[in-house]
């Protein structure tokens, strides 16, 4: 145990002496470099370097030194493998007009310095809204027993108990909201590339779960039928972003507001009823709502989607938070078999609306940089 | 022109969001296929369905008052192409418009009345409608039945004056205005059909119980219940007046008509059943009878009587060969051909829906039984099962030529032999039939309420070449609705 003590303090003690040597060193290679005297300073940083005894931002000083050292000694090769080391030491490194020759920025201008691709890791809830494209019932389609969907009657307001005595007279009463929440889930795997101007283009895959709640009053107030719909999709993104004060961010700025424009297309995976209750008479409740199976619903769809968001940069990645409207486009329901696969529609007292889903989300993510810096080849 | 990436963005987003609203016009439209439910939470019975001259939907029926002592209502919907409520009514033939009971026999003193319904028809500016009014006691128990029929408003009022009904003293009466010997204020009278002519004045079939063959109204038979054919006037604030009335039937027998339509010579075709005569190719037992009337209600040329043909599965005996196979005919649709009759065989526990078609004299065109392949549903499932009693309630004509049965279904299991498959209370049904009478292989179709009895009580041909069906729905918790249930020629919910 003693002789294990003495080892790691006789070896903390040389590491922290050529730590403190190489600081020396680099040090003393910048005094070098401002006087003129630039051919040993490779050599007096280099073992620094191969040893990794610089901090990690000597280390970005001493390549930062070297590259200006090879472009000043007119060593175009070693100035170019140079400049790489120090990008992939420091990526996206910034240039000081205030420090930094012409030259330097003539050789920088060369390469790629932006990451090739990023990672973007997204989760989130959504909240479904259902928007009806046509109106099918058990009851009436023009009466005011309007179908809720999560406690909302788009399009038509309240639901209202119409009753006329035998003379004639008319009154009306607001029936009670069925509610429900249309809540959901996804997660989502981007590549994302930036190309100029602030406009970015990702790709990925996203799984998402979502779900709505349809509930109806069949001619009167007391055959009421509610009906939980979940669903899964695997659908596949592909985002238009643009970032605004992209360029300045990268030295001043740590939080870049974007906007952003999207397309998917929408794999069904699952779509079931979760519950399914109809009320009045002798109460009724489906166990097997299989949806999918059943053919009662499309298994493709594709949607529009838009959103802002705000970056947050951490070093050369960002944290994100979003928020996005989407659109489906196509109906979700196979109107052919709304009812034709459908027996249980009879004791439900429910049919399908023709209905696209429109989602509001909120997520928060992670963006990851990858780079590969590398001169840019000129074809000219 | 200079190209500002920013610019392409956001017109792309307008684009994008300000354009396409989603649509589906591959999607079927709400009139193409439907189901729909009409009525409140209460006890409603479907009975008959017409297309009237706008093209709507209107259905006949009876519901429970919201008081029960307060008896049946009779119950009318209306509804447009896409099933959507137009306007519904119902109202009651209060015991306080009956007349004479009372006084004469003090036990009858009447609580409430129940509405029976037989049939609508639409006529200018309104309806006729038939059926029956009993009377019941403060037990309610029934006293007595009484034809009742009436001309209505478009919106299903009875209009002042046209109403009529017609009690035993009304039809036993002979020709000398004094009762016929052993008349009865007890017997019952009964409307089933009824056709308006030209002259506006209506003629209408239903029955009459137990008649003397003194009575020389009473055309042929002798006894027991007999077909009741009479025509009145029925015209708004006017008194209805008899022009004639006739009763007819065989002798020892019961007889009720429950159709009657006009011929191409302009003879009238009456439908009805008599029990206990031998028809052709039938047997002893309830069968269908016709007679042929000239313009006044006298018997003008033959007056068969039918029975069905048709093998019992479930005992492997031919109807012609057994006694007691009762066929009673429950509707019929008249085109230029004849007439197509639709009913109800039974023997014993065992019932089969039937065709029978007759040509416009009444000859025999072709009769059968209806078989499907839908197994009773018992604990026992062995490969034996029965098969499920079926039942004939309404009958139209599809576009192809054959001819659409609904009725109703016994309760029954899916497969024969799988204790696994769904067993379903009486459901609606649909079948189709071919010319000949004959059930046409896997075209019957089963649905409704799994564990209520539903039946499907008349079905239409829509102007569209699909098939509208009239339904009681079986909701449960003495809940019965109507339902309208619009399907494709083959009996499917979909195009």
């Amino acid at each position: 145990m003693k002789q294990k003590f003495i080892l790691f303090f006789v070896f903390s003690l040389v590491s922290y002496l050529m730590y403190a040597q190489c600081t020396q060193k680099l040090n003393q290679a910048e005094d070098d470099y401002e006087g003129g005297r630039l051919l040993g300073i490779p050599e007096s940083l280099k073992q620094c370097l191969d040893a990794g005894s610089f901090s990690k931002e000597e280390a970005k000083r001493a390549k930062r030194l070297l590259t200006l050292v090879y472009i000043f000694t007119d060593d175009e090769q070693k100035s170019e493998r140079a400049l790489i080391e120090l990008l992939k030491a420091d990526p996206e490194h910034p240039l000081d007009p205030q420090v930094d020759p012409r030259e330097f920025y003539f050789l920088y201008n060369q390469f790629r310095v932006e990451p090739i691709f990023r990672v973007g890791v997204k989760a989130g809830v959504n909240f479904s809204q259902v928007k009806v494209i046509t109106s099918h019932s058990f009851g009436d389609l023009n009466s005011n027993y309007a179908k809720y969907y999560n406690g909302n009657t788009p399009g038509v307001g309240q639901s209202i108990a119409v009753n006329v005595d035998g003379e004639g007279n008319r009154t009306e009463s607001v029936l009670p909201i069925i509610d429900g929440t249309g809540l959901g889930f996804f997660g989502e795997l981007t590549i994302e590339r930036y190309f100029s101007n602030g406009i970015e283009l990702a790709f990925g895959g996203q799984y998402r779960t979502s779900s709505y709640t349809a509930g109806v009053y069949t001619n009167n107030s007391e055959l009421e039928t509610t009906i939980v719909h979940n669903q899964s999709y695997l659908r596949t993104p592909l985002i238009v972003r643009y970032n605004f004060r992209y360029k300045e961010a990268v030295n001043t700025v740590k939080f870049i507001p974007y906007v952003q424009l999207g397309a998917s297309a929408d794999f069904l995976l699952s779509s079931k009823y979760s519950s399914a209750t109809r009320n009045g008479g002798t109460s009724y409740n489906l166990t097997n709502g299989d949806t999918k199976a059943r053919g009662i619903t499309n298994n493709f769809n594709y949607s529009y989607f838009a959103g802002i968001g705000l970056k947050y940069r951490v070093a050369t990645h960002f944290i994100t938070i979003e928020a996005r409207y989407n659109t489906s486009r196509r109906n979700l329901i196979n109107g052919d078999n709304r009812l034709s696969a459908f027996p249980e529609a009879f004791d439900l007292s429910y049919v399908e609306d023709d209905l696209s889903l429109d989602f509001v989300s909120f997520s928060i993510g992670w963006t990851h940089s990858i780079y590969k810096p590398q001169k840019i080849k000129d074809y000219r | 022109m200079t190209f500002n990436i920013k610019t392409c963005f956001f017109v792309l987003a307008s684009m994008l969001f300000l354009s396409c609203s989603v649509e589906d016009a591959d999607s079927p439209s709400p009139q193409e296929f439907f189901v729909k439910y009409y009525g409140d939470l209460v006890e409603q019975e479907a009975v008959d369905l017409i297309i009237n001259s706008s093209g709507n939907y209107v259905m006949f029926g009876t519901r429970q008052a919201d008081n029960p002592a307060d008896g049946k209502d009779y119950y009318f919907v209306e509804a447009d192409e896409f099933g959507n409520l137009i306007r519904e009514n119902s109202w009651n033939y209060t015991a306080s418009e009956f007349i004479g009971m009372e006084e004469t026999t003090p036990q009858y003193a009447i609580s409430s009345t129940d509405q029976v319904a037989s049939k609508i028809k639409s006529v200018e500016g309104g309806y006729l409608i038939i059926g029956t009014v009993a009377f019941m006691n403060v037990t309610l128990v029934p006293q007595q039945e009484r034809l009742y029929t009436a001309r209505l408003d478009e919106s299903f009022n009875k209009l002042q004056g046209a109403e009529l009904d017609l009690w035993a003293f009304d039809i036993t009466k002979t020709d000398k205005d004094s009762l016929e010997a052993n008349a009865n204020e007890s017997w019952n009278v009964g409307g089933k059909d009824i056709i308006q002519l030209e002259d506006n004045s209506v003629v209408f079939v239903g029955y009459s119980d137990a008649l003397d063959s003194s009575n020389t109204n009473d055309e042929t038979g002798t006894f027991g219940r007999e077909m009741l054919i009479g025509n009145y006037t029925l015209n708004a604030n006017e008194t209805p007046k008899k022009i004639w009335r006739k009763t007819l039937g065989h002798n020892n027998s019961d007889d009720e008509a429950i159709f009657i339509g006009r011929t191409p010579k302009n003879e009238y075709m009456v439908i009805g059943s008599a029990m206990n005569r031998v028809g052709k190719g039938g047997a002893t037992g309830a069968n269908i009878s016709t007679f042929l009337l000239n313009g006044i209600g006298n018997i003008s040329n033959n007056s068969p009587t039918y029975g069905i043909s048709g093998v019992d599965r479930n005992t492997s005996k031919t109807g012609a060969s057994i006694s007691g196979f009762d066929d009673v005919p429950l509707n019929v649709y008249q085109d230029n051909g004849g007439f197509t009759i639709v009913g109800t065989s039974s023997l014993g526990a065992n019932e089969y829906a039937f065709m029978l078609k007759i040509d416009n004299i009444a000859n025999l065109l072709s009769s059968g039984m209806i078989h499907t392949d839908f197994s009773a549903r018992t604990s026992n499932v062995d490969d034996n099962l029965p098969e499920s009693n079926v039942r004939g309630y309404g009958v139209t004509r599809a576009l192809d030529g054959n001819y659409v049965i609904v009725g109703q279904i016994e309760d029954y299991r899916e497969n024969i032999g799988d204790a696994s498959e769904s067993s379903f209370s009486d459901q609606m049904l649909y079948i189709n039939v071919d010319q000949h009478s004959g059930s046409i292989e896997n075209s019957a179709r089963q649905f409704g309420i799994q564990n209520g009895s539903d039946k499907a009580v008349d079905v239409v041909t829509t102007a569209d070449g699909k098939i509208a069906i009239l339904a009681t729905a079986d909701i449960g918790g003495s809940a019965k609705m109507f339902s309208l249930v619009k399907m494709n020629s083959k009996g499917e919910l979909s195009r």
